[in-house]
């Protein structure tokens, strides 16, 4: 009995490790795929304005801030700012453009622009 | 009695119209001094006053890479005005000028085009009546839609209106503005060309297309910040310096070329050369460059 | 909020109407519709048929082409995007395939529901963002008021 109970445990903790490792490669995947769009002219092209800390950004533009701490952002508040920043912050005229309100990108590119920013200290 | 009377009227009449002769540049006027105002306030200590224009520049960049502007007139310069790197570069290759051969073909169409010296008897005014507003027609005239309805008028078949012949012409009437000191003079001379001119300010202020941006978003509130590498250039200045010499085209261009390129760039549709909207936004970029001396053609990256 | 918003969606309504009064009547009334609609709602693929989409996208772009404000991106109209999804919807396709600046298609492909919902939303807010630069034009101008 204490076996099998055992063996239970050992099974459930590798499930679990599997589960928690494939979230985190796919969490991975995302992270990339998001530092990809921050980086690509063709996609989002972010660093034409920001720079962004701790990161090594080819020439970044000095049009908007340079991201700080992002990390300790709300997620809401972050997909809300790149999908429409009008709304977000109550602005009328704005160098930033509505990314998604404007169907310049996805839910999905954006949501994996806030996981890539969300590693941003 | 009533004759008096009627001759005082008249005086009186004629008088306050005189008066009023200018008022219809007045919102113009406010527009190129605030702006002015705004640019040397800018420009003249990016260090000193960074927090209030270049929030996002880090300060050695501003020290290092800015080179104070406190006289207008060096707008006409655009980023070779303040940015040292671009700056020290535009001085190299100036010593040597990639339009000269294009002035010279165009002072051989200018006398062998027919109409052109009719139209423009004095090549070094040509460059700075237009942009015009022409009463008789009512509408704005540009220097490239006058060379090639000129043409046309005379029997020629239309020329490209973004860069070759046309460009070639306008160099040559640039560079005889040049020598001569000509300065740019952009008048609003009834309530209609000031409907134009408003017009033109209102496209360059409004915002359009995917990426939601105005020119003035660049080149009002941006000017002097940087797109990746590319320092953006100031509102006032910005046609003193026309045709240019693009290295990235390896060629002259006209205002409307350059224009539809930066605007294609931003994800817009830009505007037909000779549409009113192009023509009415040439005449407000021109107007906020009066008092500028002609300093066309020039090098631009 | 929606007093003002309201409020600013009729000083909006009354500019934009000076300048279209040359593209006439109709043009109003969509401007007002387009006003009304929130695209994260009305152009979501999750929500809405690819059809119902392109019917909001066609109902729209017109009206955006004729203002001079039709949406561009690297190379594909608004226009482009409505045409291309509405082939691969008669093919039954499940990709939409991506055009160039020439018009030629090129080996980028992406889903009918992306090519719907960008058609929908490029269609729309053209037309909100002519609406909103008749008031906020001036905000950025230093001899209107423009503070720094």
């Amino acid at each position: 009995m204490k076996l099998s109970a055992s063996k239970l445990i050992v099974g459930s903790c590798v499930a679990l490790a599997m589960a928690l490792g494939a979230q985190a490669a796919q969490d991975q995947n995302l992270v990339k795929l998001g530092e990809k769009i921050f980086n690509t002219k063709k996609l989002g092209n972010c660093l034409a304005c920001h720079d962004v800390n701790g990161k090594k950004i080819d020439n970044p533009g000095s049009l908007g801030p340079k991201l700080t701490g992002l990390k300790y952002w709300d997620d809401k508040m972050l997909y809300d700012t790149i999908y429409d920043i009008y709304k977000a912050r109550g602005i009328k005229y704005s160098a930033m453009p509505p990314f998604g309100a404007n169907g310049w990108l996805s839910e999905q590119q954006i949501k994996a622009l806030v996981a890539y920013l969300k590693t941003v200290q | 009695m009533v004759t008096r009377a009627l001759k005082l009227a008249a005086i009186s009449a004629i008088a306050t119209m005189s008066l009023f002769a200018g008022q219809y540049n007045q919102q113009a006027e406010k527009d190129r001094q605030a702006l002015i105002k705004y640019f040397v306030a800018k420009f003249s200590d990016p260090v000193k006053n960074a927090a209030r224009f270049f929030p996002y520049t880090p300060t050695e960049e501003l020290k290092k890479n800015y080179r104070p502007v406190k006289d207008w007139h060096e707008f006409a310069k655009g980023v070779y005005s303040f940015a040292k790197g671009p700056r020290q570069q535009y001085l190299e290759l100036i010593e040597m000028p990639p339009y000269e051969d294009d002035v010279d073909d165009g002072e051989e169409l200018y006398n062998s085009t027919k109409g052109l010296k009719e139209c423009f008897p004095k090549p070094a005014e040509a460059a700075v009546e237009y942009p015009k507003y022409d009463t008789k027609k009512h509408e704005v005239v540009t220097l490239t839609m006058a060379i090639n309805d000129c043409v046309v008028k005379h029997g020629g078949k239309p020329w490209n209106p973004y860069k070759g012949k046309i460009a070639k012409v306008e160099a040559y009437f640039a560079a005889q503005a040049r020598d001569a000191g000509k300065v740019i003079n952009v008048k609003i001379p009834n309530a209609e060309a000031e409907k134009a001119y408003e017009h033109g300010k209102k496209y360059y202020f409004s915002q359009r297309g995917y990426i939601d941006i105005s020119c003035a978003n660049c080149h009002v509130q941006g000017a002097g910040k940087r797109v990746r590498r590319d320092y953006l250039s100031p509102l006032v200045g910005q046609v003193t310096h026309f045709p240019v010499y693009r290295l990235s085209w390896e060629e002259l261009g006209t205002l409307e070329r350059r224009l539809k390129g930066c605007i294609k760039n931003q994800g817009q549709q830009p505007p037909k050369p000779f549409s009113e909207d192009m023509r009415d936004l040439i005449y407000f970029l021109s107007y906020m460059s009066n008092g500028m001396k002609v300093d066309g053609p020039d090098v631009r990256k | 909020m929606k007093k003002t918003k309201f409020l600013t969606i009729a000083a909006c309504m009354a500019l934009a109407f000076g300048a279209s009064a040359v593209a006439g009547d109709k043009t109003d009334a969509i401007l007002k519709e387009a006003m009304k609609v929130d695209v994260a709602k009305t152009c979501d693929p999750q929500k809405n048929s690819v059809t119902k989409l392109l019917a909001v996208a066609k109902k729209y772009n017109p009206t955006a082409v004729k203002l001079g404000v039709e949406f561009k991106r690297l190379g594909m109209t608004t226009t482009q995007y409505i045409q291309e999804t509405q082939k691969a919807l008669k093919a039954k396709s499940k990709t939409v395939t991506l055009l160039d600046k020439n018009g030629k298609p090129t080996d980028k492909k992406v889903s009918v529901d992306y090519a719907a919902e960008r058609a929908c939303k490029f269609a729309v807010r053209a037309l909100q963002e002519y609406v909103d630069a008749q008031t906020t034009y001036k905000l950025a101008i230093p001899g209107e008021g423009y503070k720094y």
